[in-house]
């Protein structure tokens, strides 16, 4: 049983209308199970998403608590089920290709035991960080349609909530790694998801930055972390105390890359 | 030099020249041919029996053939061919015109106030055929002989050819067609429908059609095509898709219906599929399209979500009549029939779209937007892929109306090779501009070449800073090495 998770916030009704379309479709080749979380200020969208996919599983968390953190409280949930094979986090802005869930656990059959994460690739607009053409092998998985299965929440548990937005799928990836865990894409499983021409707004720059000084500071990587931390001041970022982290095993700073800056892989164009 | 009237009697006797000629090449080749003659022709009737046809005198007698002798009018030749295609439902229909959409005849009518040509253009006529249930057997064309108007010839030249760029069918004076029923057509209803002319054929008003060509070629890709289409931002959208017919028609829904049904559930869009015999698609294609906006993809072409909206918008903030946006044309690597995307490259390059670009990058049709509504009822066409290439439309569209360039990042994505079709010479090309706009041209180029040169110079005098600072020894040795070869 797959059990897909979606983190709602303010989505405007054309987003959800054609996210459930996407998902009906994919219901013709795949068995899933849809949860909502809402982090919305009401749960306005709760009516909205009953007319759009009838018998939603809606839970409204009361609080705008991340997306790190509502995701982990439905790994929780679905992982609690023995019957689980995987949980998938799934953007609200993103449109599925009809045979998304399909191909994504295709690949985790293709990577086997070790399978980790597994991520869809972006569409129309490709990611630029590279994956291995062969094993589909990748730095890190994106969170915007991201497989989690149910061996490496075993090992690494789901994501750090001291991320509150951006970079959580990052390290989850990097923490995979060091685990021994297979980090993929399924190239054959799209998701339509485009924001290169979004508003490039200082509160999102900030919280890059903010999560980004976070990362760094994690895995022992001083001089990235004060930079980011320089940039997220600049940006007029409230001063905040990084919280304390272990020091970081080799396999963790073997995972990391941060000599690519925010790309945290080279780019392919 | 003002035309005579024995200049136009030529005309015609030449046309009937050439349709004697026309018809005898169709007819012998039926073993047993009946041919009806509409109108008298002595001479052909004569070179009909002589080489073994029957002449018949009406429908009655069952003609295989039925020749429209005399030059058909503009406001008859419809009802003429409706006639005689229920008449005689399994004939051919042979008839020829002196085209009046010509570009030499529009010349003497211009210039030397020659009266226009009484039979019909050659761009009414065809697009009538299939609303008509007619379809084209054979057609024959003839060029107008140049150098007989009053201009001097290069300015001739230079005219008739903006015309045949506008219209491929400006220079074709004669025109010679053979015509049959299509299997199962109301000929008359047909006409009768077709008739109402300009409600079945005026545009609608803010619909974009996209012509989407669906060549064999590219039946994988032809899903994300469609998936990309889906979900980008513009509506209201038309989706016209091209598939070249095969030997037998698909039993039920084809694939390439079952794909377009299943979008449909993510992205509202209407969509119909046209399929014609080799050549005939793209303009069956134009002739359906309903929307004000045209645009073109090729199956193994993405839209992004704004590359529309965009493109449109910029159109309505302005007058011109099409718009080009910047593409993204991906480098594959194929790995267990799998592509990898190794990198994108993006093109054109640079801040003004220039005519040069639209010659070397064909697949830019399909990342243009056009506004029918500015284009004065000029009509489009565009050959099937592989069989011209497409930078001939573009070209053709530039020579009179300026193309505006969105000059942004790319908003869709070619993920094919460039098409093999050679386009026309750039050389050959007649363009209308200003002059201003042409000084504005050679301007840019002079400054590309200043930069490069400066660029040049730059990237020399680093290098001379940076090789005397780190290996004086060696630098002086090449210096002097420099001097001595330079003296």
């Amino acid at each position: 049983m797959l059990c897909v998770g979606v983190v709602l916030y303010e989505n405007d009704r054309r987003e959800l209308q054609r996210l459930c379309a996407s998902f009906a479709l994919n219901r013709e080749t795949a068995d899933f199970h849809v949860v909502w979380r809402d982090n919305s200020p009401t749960d306005a969208l709760r009516a909205e998403l009953e007319h759009l996919w009838p018998g939603a599983d809606y839970r409204f968390t009361g609080a705008n608590v991340g997306f790190g953190a509502a995701h982990n409280r439905g790994m929780a949930e679905a992982f609690a089920a023995p019957d689980t094979r995987a949980y998938v986090c799934v953007n609200p802005d993103g449109v599925l290709h009809p045979r998304c869930l399909t191909e994504l656990l295709a690949q985790v059959d293709a990577v086997g035991e070790r399978a980790g994460l597994v991520e869809a690739r972006l569409f129309p607009d490709e990611h630029p960080k590279p994956y291995a053409p062969r094993t589909h092998e990748t730095p890190w998985c994106s969170g915007c349609v991201l497989l989690v299965t149910r061996g490496l929440y075993a090992a690494v548990g789901g994501f750090d909530e001291n991320f509150f937005m951006y970079c959580e799928d990052v390290d989850l990836s990097w923490r995979a790694r060091a685990a021994g865990f297979g980090v993929h894409v399924a190239p054959r499983a799209l998701v339509h998801h485009y924001t290169v021409d979004r508003a490039i707004t200082p509160r999102r720059e900030r919280m890059v930055r903010r999560s980004a000084a976070y990362l760094g500071h994690k895995y022992g990587n001083a001089a990235f972390a004060r930079e980011r931390l320089r940039e997220y001041q600049e940006l007029g970022g409230e001063p905040f105390a990084l919280p304390p982290v272990p020091r970081p095993s080799a396999a963790l700073r073997n995972a990391a890359d941060f000599e690519h800056l925010l790309q945290f892989a080279e780019p392919r164009w | 030099m003002v035309r005579r009237p024995e200049d136009t009697a030529g005309e015609v006797e030449s046309l009937a020249a050439r349709l004697r000629a026309f018809v005898l090449a169709r007819v012998t080749v039926t073993r047993g041919a009946r041919v009806a003659l509409v109108g008298s022709d002595a001479l052909l009737a004569r070179a009909l029996v002589d080489s073994g046809c029957e002449v018949v005198d009406g429908a009655g007698a069952g003609p295989t053939h039925v020749v429209l002798v005399d030059e058909p009018a503009a406001s008859t030749l419809e009802s003429l061919l409706a006639e005689w295609a229920t008449a005689v439902p399994g004939a051919e229909l042979l008839f020829g015109f002196r085209n009046a959409g010509a570009g030499a005849s529009l010349l003497a009518t211009f210039l030397e106030g020659v009266p226009a040509r009484p039979g019909p253009a050659e761009a009414v006529v065809r697009s009538r055929f299939a609303a008509c249930g007619l379809r084209v057997q054979a057609r024959e064309a003839h060029p107008a002989a140049k150098g007989r108007g009053p201009l001097p010839a290069e300015a001739e030249r230079s005219l008739r050819d903006v015309f045949a760029q506008l219209r491929p069918d400006a220079e074709d004076d004669v025109v010679l067609y053979a015509l049959a029923r299509e299997a199962d057509a109301d000929v008359m209803a047909a006409m009768e429908s077709a008739s109402g002319g300009t409600a079945s054929t005026a545009l609608v008003p803010e619909l974009l059609t996209v012509i989407l060509w669906a060549g064999p070629e590219h039946r994988e890709s032809l899903d994300e095509a469609v998936f990309s289409l889906a979900c980008q931002d513009y509506r209201p959208l038309e989706v016209v898709v091209v598939e070249p017919a095969g030997a037998s028609p698909p039993a039920g829904a084809s694939p390439v219906e079952v794909c377009l049904e299943l979008y449909r559930r993510i992205g509202d869009f209407t969509f119909q599929v046209v399929r014609r015999g080799p050549g005939e698609g793209m303009d069956a294609a134009l002739r359906a399209a309903r929307g004000q906006y045209l645009a073109f993809l090729d199956a193994s072409g993405l839209v992004y979500p704004r590359h529309f909206v965009n493109l449109i918008g910029a159109l309505k903030s302005g007058d011109a009549a099409w718009a080009v946006s910047r593409a993204y044309r991906d480098v594959l690597r194929t790995s267990d029939a799998e592509a990898y995307v190794e990198t994108k490259v993006p093109f054109p390059l640079g801040d003004v779209l220039e005519l040069e670009h639209l010659h070397r990058h064909p697949w830019l049709v399909n990342a243009q937007v056009i506004d029918r509504a500015r284009l004065a009822g000029l009509p489009l066409h565009l050959e099937d892929p592989g069989t011209e290439s497409p930078s001939a439309l573009l070209l053709r569209l530039a020579s009179v109306f300026e193309p505006l360039f969105i000059n942004g990042l790319p908003t869709c994505e070619q993920r094919g090779p460039e098409p093999i079709a050679p386009g026309p010479a750039l050389s050959e090309v007649r363009v209308l501009r200003s002059f201003g706009a042409w000084e504005g041209a050679v301007g840019r180029a002079r400054n590309a070449g200043q930069s490069a040169k400066d660029l040049r110079h730059r990237v020399l005098d680093t290098l001379n800073s940076r090789l005397k600072q780190w290996v004086p020894g060696l630098h002086g040795n090449v210096r002097a090495w420099v001097s001595k070869w330079s003296r």
